[in-house]
């Protein structure tokens, strides 16, 4: 069991990583720009999965920087989920000049504050740990409706993904990216009301959107010890979209099986539920 | 129950992988060149599936083979079948090339040709699972260049197997490893000693064969189901790092004749 911090858990991707981690057994705390109350499934947590709940902006270094350190006053971090982030739509013409340096601001300096104090304290105190970053397949190439920023900010994930494990490997830190295509979230809810979730669906072979569930068992495999050998590197969960260089003229059919029924390989036990 | 179909089954990655999956309770095949294993001939009956020696190089024996593995449904592959020869390029023969695409890449292909066939007849779907390497992604000297291009050739293979089998529920991705302490490495690890290979990757580590076997397990798995069409490397950073390792490169032996283009 280990301790695990996640930004943007009140909601989306990052609510579904905390959902699963604590099912998992682990011990999750929350920095998010809303309060506790905004996620109800909160206070009915098992009092040993519940960590702390810090209601910050996480492009303010020191109050992040305080959150990490109380939260490893309870117990231990093993683990850090970056999944705060804002979306901005439309395109270069279209996103103002205020919009792009929010959204920098948001989801690169977000991203880089609570990874540098969890860090730190890895290194200082001689514990292993592993980070989940959330770039997006607007990350990895172009996605249209997405604007200039948002591809912006994404690439710099991969990036800092990057940099940082090559930096902090020999002290046993792995790091690595999720690249989520569209995923079912409140977020994406507004896109998908305005394209229809049929013509975004049909963009990738599996010809749906991704659960944000489907998002937190990649998440969940990078910090635990299966995956401990692979650090530095982005694992696109986007049912094979950043895989195709040219989709068919009508999109893809929808697949006979839905993947998440059928060849149900579990994991054992002790292999899903330990991190670091 | 699952079944799933291992090529290459006896020993390194793909032994690993055959003992991983029979843990976690699937019903596990081996098609490898090799006689059965003790620790298969020991392993939990209710898990052992069949054992089929044919080796690659022998298109019709291994096609069939696969056939009869997969004759009553295979709802998984793990193509870890796969040779290195050691030769120079300027010495490279069209034998070793042959032997080299022929298992590693036809083999792949004849495998997941007849599994998703398979997956398809018995209306099940399925993963996929091909074992390509970091040599897909650059220079790793001392293997060959026909084991660099085989390699290369199974990641173009990923992408286009799971966009054209996405419609029958099946999903298709590979492993990159890095360097691995299986039989198939053994002379780089004696030759260069395991010190100056791991000075190649940031964590410092050679994987395990059961490193690779989780990670095969996990693409596997309905964790990884909106996952396909990918590559995972299992190379302890060895990817993320574009030029000199830590440690830097070991001293040229034969300095490289410059061109006098004068």
């Amino acid at each position: 069991m280990g301790h695990v911090v996640i930004t943007g858990g009140a909601s989306g991707i990052g609510e579904s990583v905390a959902l699963r981690l604590a099912r998992s057994g682990h011990r999750v705390t929350i920095l998010d720009r809303l309060l506790p109350e905004a996620a109800t499934w909160w206070a009915s947590l098992p009092a040993e999965n519940r960590g702390l709940w810090f209601s910050l902006d996480v492009r303010d270094s020191s109050s992040v920087h305080r959150a990490v350190r109380d939260s490893w006053g309870v117990e231990p971090l093993d683990g850090l989920v970056t999944s705060a982030g804002v979306v901005t739509r439309g395109a270069l013409l279209t996103e103002t000049p205020e919009e792009f340096s929010e959204g920098l601001e948001m989801n690169i300096t977000g991203t880089l504050n609570p990874i540098r104090s969890v860090i730190e304290l890895w290194v200082s105190e001689g514990r292993p740990g592993s980070v989940v970053t959330m770039t997006s397949t607007a990350g990895l190439g172009y996605v249209a409706g997405l604007s200039a920023g948002y591809h912006a900010a994404k690439s710099a994930i991969v990036g800092i993904t990057r940099s940082v494990a090559g930096d902090y490997a020999r002290h046993g830190i792995r790091i690595n990216a999720v690249a989520p295509g569209v995923v079912r979230t409140a977020m994406s809810l507004s896109q998908v009301a305005h394209q229809g979730e049929g013509s975004l669906a049909a963009r990738a072979p599996a010809g749906r959107l991704a659960e944000p569930d489907e998002v937190s068992a990649v998440a969940e495999w990078l910090l635990s010890p299966s995956s401990r050998l692979t650090t530095g590197h982005v694992i696109p969960v986007d049912g094979g979209q950043s895989a195709v260089v040219g989709a068919p003229p009508a999109g893809y059919p929808l697949p006979a099986h839905d993947t998440r029924g059928t060849h149900a390989f579990g994991f054992s036990r002790s292999e899903k539920a330990v991190v670091s | 129950m699952n079944h799933v179909l291992v090529t290459g089954g006896a020993s390194g990655i793909g032994a690993a992988t055959v003992q991983a999956l029979m843990a976690s309770g699937a019903k596990v095949s081996v098609i490898d060149r090799s006689e059965p294993t003790n620790w298969w001939e020991q392993g939990p009956p209710e898990f052992r599936g069949t054992w089929v020696v044919a080796d690659a190089t022998e298109r019709k024996v291994f096609r069939d083979a696969v056939t009869s593995v997969t004759a009553d449904g295979v709802t998984g592959l793990v193509a870890s079948a796969g040779i290195s020869l050691k030769e120079s390029f300027l010495a490279s023969t069209d034998t070793a090339w042959d032997d080299t695409l022929m298992v590693n890449v036809m083999g792949s292909v004849i495998a997941a040709q007849e599994s998703a066939r398979a997956m398809r007849d018995h209306d099940t779907g399925g993963a996929i699972v091909f074992v390509a390497s970091t040599v897909a992604f650059g220079a790793v000297a001392g293997l060959g260049s026909h084991y660099h291009a085989s390699k290369g050739a199974l990641v173009a293979l990923t992408h286009s197997l799971a966009s054209e089998l996405a419609p029958l529920g099946i999903r298709v991705n590979a492993v990159a490893p890095g360097l691995v302490k299986t039989p198939l490495t053994e002379f780089m690890r004696s030759n260069a000693g395991e010190e100056a290979l791991t000075a190649r990757v940031p964590l410092r580590v050679m994987a395990d064969p059961e490193d690779v076997a989780s990670a095969i397990q996990f693409l596997l798995s309905t964790s990884a189901s909106m996952v396909t069409g990918q590559i995972l490397p299992i190379d302890a950073g060895q990817l993320a790092v574009v030029g000199q390792p830590i440690g830097g490169f070991p001293d040229i032996v034969t300095p490289m004749a410059i061109p006098d283009y004068a």
